[in-house]
């Protein structure tokens, strides 16, 4: 990045696409959303050149590009209004560096993406009420991802319209390096004080009716962590809590770290907790099956009812599988009891995308309820 | 005996402190140049004076250029600040629209530099104004005084206080404003619409919260200087340059430190603009390279061009500022290899102390200055004026150890190689306001000043073919002689909003008069009297649907729009090729420019000394060892003609004049330069 762009820039580059591919559609494949695919392989190219190339290992994005529409009548009846943004959010960690809070990541280029409060409510009957970071959606690591945003705005007509098309609202930012997951970008509506889905499909939204008075609230994702959360300093998890990016909660059950009122860090009990939090985790042997399992677009992880119950997680769940140098993998657990209590079986492209062998000692992660 | 009556201008810059006081009775400049004093600016100041020899009672007028804005909030050594926000908003100073703002793109390293004001000293008050100016909801007092309390135990020391919609409606923010001041007893309070009356919630608590920031630093250095110059009998008003290019009191430099960042690069543009006029040249860059840094800025039919939508580090900054770009290479800039074994410039100086390697004071890096050395550019036989005798055999030790690191024996090449890249980096920056502002450079003269400015603006001049330069008399003084030439100057500001169609020409003046008295009251209290004061109106303009703006100046004695649309549809025409006739047009800001004309000192440059122009003859490299004229430019009559390769000593200055250039001497004192094969 430090020097201009330039032709030579490109020449180590080959690109191969083939027709009929995800990213080079044949005719009449629909398209649309080409930011959505574009994020999906900025993060497809991290985990793939951190395989080559560990330090340069980045937690994942907030996914696409977070479209939101909000519309309705004018108030002199002539016209609508349309208020469009993309709420960017927080950047993945990399080595050594937290990601920062709601802001353009690296592949994005640098503009707005979300428009002044001041300039909303002069040009629509809309009204900013919130806009601020979202609390301990980073992912979690020894480098911590950035704070993902958290956006109110009230409905003042009669009648309105959202739409949004937005990714990673089930499957969140991935974590690195052992690193965890950012929270999941979400976007609701909150009508007399209750919070409503506006959609069956977590971030696709088509033309929702909004009433007077809602308040669209859009929560943009944390970025992916990047190391072993219990492996942070400390006194960073203290800093990031004085400074309420994260709540004493989420530092203590997350970064196993206890904090003392008066005096910050309370090291004997982080030790204590640290180390109670190690021996519970889950941690299997990997083992090559025959063939990766999916179950439509879902890739299902088996394992005991033992395993999943000290995991705390049912069929249906959305679990991860981390490793000390790579991208997590992610899958859907399938509880079957004809499975080995101490090992973990992936197919060959499960194996490719960890990196791993067999053999090799795994962690299981149960993510965060990505509908809560 | 004569009463001696001074005008005095003082520029602090990174590496030297220049002084230049006009001598009334007999019209004479005195000029010198002291080392800056890093932290203690206003002691520069006081050594700068004992130099001249002037007594403090003797100054009729003293303005001052200074730093300390930008050297507090680049050194992060602000006071601790808070911020008051609307509930809901606290975030805004850390999130603004999501925009990086300084570089990181493809670099997956990058962190958001910490914002000036830390997410615990940001405090939501419950209130809320709407965008039509009404209040929602009063200011929550309960609230107020508890985080008040919150501050006074965090040893907050500068509040700043930014609320939603307050450029329409400013009774909450005001409100809040008046009580913190009472709560918290000698606590500089900024409000964010007295100073940036703008749509914009980000970018008005940004500026507002950099000025809070900022203000106890300035009211200390500011109460410093002014004790100490009282001490030296000074009796006259101190008054600051301002980013504006205009002057302000001390009282109201106090109260808008945000518009001080620029207070000494302005200088040398305000003394240039001045010069250029004198000269008969209307469309110039100017090329003020220092010790430190070079500044360089635009100027068309002799107006700098002003900007509105600034930042400083990463930051907005929404206030009016000379549209000046700065880079960090000079003369004292250190010459480096960089990892890839390629060379690089700067931005590190080695100042006044050491200085470069050649000024014989402990300097070992080498720098620009020790490359001119090297090339013959700076004398070696004979002391500077100032009576620096420079030292050859240091400079090229200190180029030796760059040498070896890249196995090379040609300290030469390695000299001129070195003067390459700065001058490539500097005509990046005259590009940047020329090219990227949609200026051909071609057709703008040159102006060369500042220390190290006249030794190398040829050499921009020659990379980006520009056919002229000029370089003024006091070349190394001309940012003071910009300051002594400073009128006072106020830049207000109103959010209006409004169509054409839809706006009465009534209503808006109804907007300007009670603007218009605020800045006559308060250019009285800055002592000037109503006959001096001039104020200029301008409409920050677009089409319906637009988001970005242009100034239109107005006449207030127009009785209808037509004038003013006419001359904006003009303008858009100029700017983006194109106008839209048929779209309604809007009025977002009204802008009042009001300035308090000053007596200017009559400025005659004569010719000093009767001895010979012609100082010697020697060897310097241009391509290549050429034999090469050098001259004393106080001996030039007006009329003398030359040609390059040739320099010119003086003091403050050294001209370097490149082969294919000639050069005359003008009535008015510049060098004017023009190179034919160019034009």
């Amino acid at each position: 990045p430090e020097t201009p762009v330039n032709h030579g820039s490109f020449m180590p580059i080959d690109v191969i696409n083939p027709e009929g591919s995800f990213v080079n559609a044949r005719l009449p494949a629909p398209c649309g959303g080409m930011v959505e695919c574009r994020a999906l392989l900025a993060g497809l190219m991290v985990g793939a050149l951190g395989q080559a190339m560990p330090e340069k290992l980045v937690g994942d994005l907030k996914g696409g590009a977070n479209h939101v529409y909000i519309s309705g009548p004018l108030a002199d009846g002539h016209g609508i209004y349309l208020c469009y943004e993309y709420p960017a959010g927080g950047t993945g960690a990399s080595r050594g560096v937290d990601g920062s809070h709601a802001v353009r990541a690296f592949p994005e280029g640098d503009f707005n993406s979300v428009q002044s409060a001041e300039v909303i409510e002069r040009q629509s009957p809309l009204r900013v009420e919130r806009h601020g970071l979202r609390e301990d959606s980073c992912g979690d690591g020894e480098f911590r991802g950035g704070l993902g945003l958290r956006r109110e705005i009230r409905v003042l007509s009669a009648v309105g319209s959202l739409s949004v098309l937005s990714d990673k609202n089930v499957i969140p930012p991935f974590g690195v390096a052992a690193g965890g997951s950012g929270a999941p970008n979400r976007f609701t509506v909150v009508r007399d004080g209750a919070v409503i889905e506006p959609s069956p499909m977590p971030g696709k939204v088509g033309d929702f009716k909004l009433q007077a008075g809602d308040i669209v609230r859009m929560e943009s994702s944390g970025g992916g962590g990047y190391g072993d959360p219990l492996e942070r300093d400390p006194e960073r998890v203290h800093g990031d809590v004085s400074l309420g990016y994260v709540t004493p909660e989420a530092a203590r059950a997350r970064f196993g770290v206890v904090l003392d009122r008066a005096d910050g860090v309370d090291a004997a009990a982080t030790r204590d907790l640290r180390d109670r939090m190690r021996a519970e985790r889950v941690e299997l042997d990997l083992q090559l099956s025959n063939a990766d399992d999916w179950r439509a677009t879902r890739r299902q992880i088996g394992l005991s009812s033992e395993v999943a119950a000290r995991l705390g997680a049912d069929t249906g769940d959305l679990i991860e599988v981390v490793t000390h140098s790579g991208v997590a993998l992610r899958g859907w657990l399938a509880v079957d009891e004809s499975i080995d209590t101490g090992a973990l079986a992936l197919g060959p492209d499960g194996l490719a995308a960890l990196g791993a062998q067999p053999g090799d000692r795994v962690r299981l992660n149960r993510l965060r309820a990505a509908v809560s | 005996m004569t009463a001696r009556r001074y005008v005095v201008g003082i520029d602090v810059g990174g590496t030297f402190t220049d002084i230049l006081a006009h001598e009334r009775h007999s019209g004479r400049l005195l000029s010198e140049k002291v080392p800056s004093i890093p932290g203690e600016q206003w002691r520069g100041v006081l050594d700068a004076l004992t130099a001249l020899g002037i007594d403090g009672a003797d100054i009729d007028a003293f303005v001052h250029g200074t730093t300390i804005a930008t050297n507090a909030l680049l050194e992060r050594k602000g006071a601790k600040t808070g911020l008051v926000t609307t509930q809901g908003f606290r975030d805004v100073l850390e999130i603004g629209k999501t925009r990086r703002l300084i570089g990181g793109l493809f670099d997956i390293g990058w962190q958001r530099p910490a914002p000036i004001v830390s997410r615990d000293l940001r405090l939501e008050v419950a209130e809320r104004t709407a965008a039509d100016g009404t209040i929602l909801e009063p200011v929550d007092e309960a609230g107020l005084q508890a985080l008040a309390e919150h501050f006074r135990a965090a040893g907050v020391q500068s509040v700043a206080v930014c609320l939603l919609n307050s450029y329409v409606n400013d009774a909450n923010e005001q409100a809040v404003g008046a009580l913190l001041r009472e709560l918290l007893d000698g606590v500089p309070v900024s409000e964010s619409a007295v100073l940036v009356p703008e749509q914009g919630e980000f970018e008005r608590t940004s500026t507002c919260v950099l000025n809070a920031y900022l203000t106890p630093v300035m009211i200390a250095y500011l109460d410093t200087l002014s004790d100490s110059l009282t001490s030296r009998g000074l009796a006259a008003p101190v008054n600051i340059m301002g980013s504006n290019g205009g002057a302000m009191s001390l009282e109201t430099a106090a109260g808008r430190v945000a518009g001080t960042f620029l207070s000494g690069p302005v200088g040398g543009v305000t003394g240039a603009r001045r010069i250029a006029e004198m000269a008969g040249v209307s469309d110039c860059i100017t090329f003020d390279m220092g010790g430190t840094s070079t500044d360089v800025a635009l100027i068309r039919n002799l107006q700098p061009r002003l900007s509105h939508d600034n930042q400083i580090d990463a930051f907005p900054l929404q206030m009016p500022q000379l549209d000046i770009h700065t880079i960090g290479a000079g003369g004292g800039s250190i010459v480096w290899v960089q990892e890839d074994g390629t060379l690089a410039i700067g931005p590190q100086s080695a100042g006044a102390v050491p200085g470069p390697a050649c000024y014989g004071r402990g300097g070992r890096e080498a720098t620009i200055s020790d490359a001119n050395l090297l090339l013959g550019r700076l004398p070696t036989a004979r002391a500077l004026s100032g009576g620096l005798m420079l030292d050859a055999a240091l400079a090229a030790d200190a180029f030796r150890a760059l040498a070896d690191r890249l196995e090379t024996e040609d300290l030469t090449g390695l000299a001129d190689a070195a003067l390459r890249v700065a001058v490539a980096k500097m005509a990046g920056a005259v590009r940047e306001v020329s090219v990227h502002r949609g200026f051909d450079p071609r057709d703008f003269a040159l102006i060369g000043f500042g220390g190290a400015g006249p030794m190398h603006v040829f050499l921009v001049a020659d990379e980006l073919a520009i056919p002229r330069v000029v370089i003024p008399r006091f070349p190394g003084h001309l940012s003071a002689l910009g300051q002594m030439l400073a009128d006072v100057r106020l830049d207000s500001v109103a959010a209006l909003g409004g169509r054409l169609g839809d706006l009465a020409v009534s209503t808006v003046r109804e907007r300007i008069d009670p603007m218009v008295d605020r800045a006559r009251a308060a250019l009285i209290q800055d002592g000037i009297s109503d006959d001096r004061h001039q104020h200029a109106i301008s409409m920050d303009m677009r089409y319906v649907g637009q988001s970005f703006t242009l100034a239109i100046p107005w006449d207030a004695s127009d009785a209808d729009w037509a004038p003013l649309r006419r001359a904006f549809d003009a303008r858009h025409r100029e700017t983006f090729g194109y106008d839209d006739p048929q779209n309604d047009a809007e009025i977002v800001n009204i802008r009042l420019v009001s300035t308090g004309v000053v007596d200017k000192p009559n400025l005659r440059f004569e010719t000093e000394s009767a001895e010979d122009a012609l100082l010697e003859t020697r060897r310097v490299w241009f391509d290549g060892w050429r034999d090469c004229a050098v001259y004393t430019r106080p001996a030039m009559a007006v009329g003398f003609e030359f040609d390059g390769p040739a320099i010119v000593e003086e003091p403050g200055g050294t001209t370097v004049v490149p082969p294919g250039w000639s050069v005359s001497l003008h009535a008015s004192g510049v060098l004017h330069c023009r190179n034919d094969n160019m034009l």
